[in-house]
């Protein structure tokens, strides 16, 4: 069990840093933030370090981590290289963002970058379902597994994005929190038969996620039509921590359920 | 190229474990370790007969390990490369390539790798290759008091004996072509329709 601690820390921090390049990417094509706005360079770095944090993590999880250099020997056939290859290179993109916003190279900050980094998110996201889309695990051999890590990049990247704005969300992005709430939902409602006799624990935390998501959806349809709804920090920044913690449960759920044929 | 197989006869098994021991002893495994199991399958039903319900209860046994699947999903899986076949057809992990990733144990459906934690990587049954170049036996096989256990090729063990069909809980051998014949236990048909166990898992 102990090596999913670092696999559940991993494969949601790269998710929702794919939800923030979506989100990013979004917000560029809306005009709502611009190359050179002080936000493109927050949420570039964020993105960035949320993508470290995640590489490093996976390494926690290797009996020898200092083998990690030949995790790429098998990238035609296995879905683990080709995961760690599409990771490393939504890393490379995103860092090269950061050296232009630091440059201020605005025209490739708002075309080409963007495009790439979607892309390479896209990839990663992939990679990722078909890592764990195996039919010796029963569980996750279904199509919720794709469903609930798209809801993941949905929900979280966008309150990623809300927790590292706060008070300076662009106007009109309130519809990327309400949608970042709406997916915590379907994520809660998308794990019900997952959690069916398998114990008190699972049902608790399940419960606890569904409350969560409940609470986080509540609070952004309330306020949604307040017209300072971008300027109020605080309500922002609890919904976003409402939305990611729901997430996180969600996934911790989604470790708890592994079996193996045999077994 | 050629299929090195192992034979089963669940109907004479007895769930001693000794081929178990043999294996751990033979390949020096730390505490925990185990490359072939005994997995113990029990079950039954509740049946009315003459005005009255008694129940039907059954066991049997099955001995498992690395079957060196002829479409083996950890080959395929690994990403280091660590794991292939041999020209004999046996699956060979390379040990200096392995880091510990615990990617093939989930892509096994017999959960055959096994994650050795004091040296940090996976490890296999290798049908004890060593012996059978010195025209030996595996050491579960010799282990074996009821001669449950048999090493060959699987052409000729499955036209000599057992049946490759599904036996619960293994599961259906269509999906990497195992080399494992099965002479099933006459229980194990009444197996697998959510009314049998393993009792003895060893879950995370």
């Amino acid at each position: 069990m102990e090596h999913f601690i670092s696999l559940w820390l991993f494969t949601f921090a790269s998710q929702a840093a794919v939800g923030m390049v979506l989100v990013k990417a979004v917000l560029l094509i809306a005009g709502r933030i611009g190359g050179d706005d002080i936000r493109t360079e927050k949420l570039q770095k964020a993105i960035t370090l949320l993508l470290l944090f995640s590489l490093a993590t996976a390494f926690f999880h290797l009996g020898k981590p200092f083998r990690a250099v030949y995790a790429l020997n098998n990238i035609g056939t296995s879905p683990l290289s080709m995961e760690i290859a599409s990771l490393s290179l939504l890393l490379v993109t995103a860092a090269a963002g950061v050296w232009l916003c630091l440059r201020g190279t605005v025209n490739l900050l708002t075309r080409l970058l963007p495009a790439v980094e979607v892309a390479a998110g896209l990839l990663l996201l992939l990679t990722m379902t078909a890592v764990y889309m195996l039919p010796s695990v029963p569980a996750w051999y279904t199509a919720m597994t794709p469903l609930a890590f798209v809801l993941t990049v949905v929900s979280a990247g966008p309150a990623a994005f809300a927790m590292v704005a706060r008070n300076d969300i662009p106007g009109g992005s309130r519809w990327l929190l309400a949608a970042g709430a709406v997916a915590a939902m379907l994520l809660a409602a998308s794990g019900v038969a997952g959690v069916a006799g398998r114990g008190t624990l699972v049902l608790m935390l399940f419960i606890l996620q569904a409350a969560l998501a409940l609470a986080a959806f509540v609070l952004i349809s309330r306020r949604f039509n307040a017209p300072d709804l971008n300027k109020n920090s605080r309500m922002t920044v609890i919904t976003a921590i409402l939305v990611l913690m729901s997430g996180f449960i969600a996934r911790l759920l989604f470790f708890l359920s592994y079996d193996n044929t045999i077994l | 190229m050629k299929r090195p197989a192992f034979y089963f006869d669940s109907t004479a098994c007895s769930g001693c474990k000794a081929c178990q021991v043999a294996c751990k002893d033979k390949n020096d495994l730390s505490p925990g370790l185990t490359w072939r199991r005994i997995y113990e399958i029990e079950g039954g039903d509740w049946v009315r007969k003459d005005g009255a319900i008694t129940e039907k209860p059954f066991g049997y046994f099955l001995s498992v390990s690395c079957n060196h699947c002829a479409e083996a999903p950890c080959i395929g899986s690994c990403p280091t490369g660590a794991l292939h076949a041999n020209e004999d057809g046996f699956i060979i992990l390379d040990y200096m390539l392995c880091m510990g990733c615990n990617y093939c144990e989930w892509t096994c459906p017999y959960g055959a790798l096994k994650m050795d934690s004091s040296r940090g990587i996976m490890t296999k049954c290798d049908f004890c290759i060593d012996y059978l170049y010195e025209g030996r036996n595996p050491a579960c096989v010799d282990a074996c008091p009821m001669r449950a256990l048999e090493f060959g090729y699987f052409d000729t063990l499955s036209a000599r004996r057992g049946t490759t069909a599904v036996v619960f809980p293994l599961p259906d051998p269509a999906q990497t072509k195992p080399g494992l014949v099965i002479r099933p236990h006459r229980d194990a048909s009444k197996a697998g329709e959510g009314n049998a166990e393993v009792n003895n898992t060893e879950k995370y």
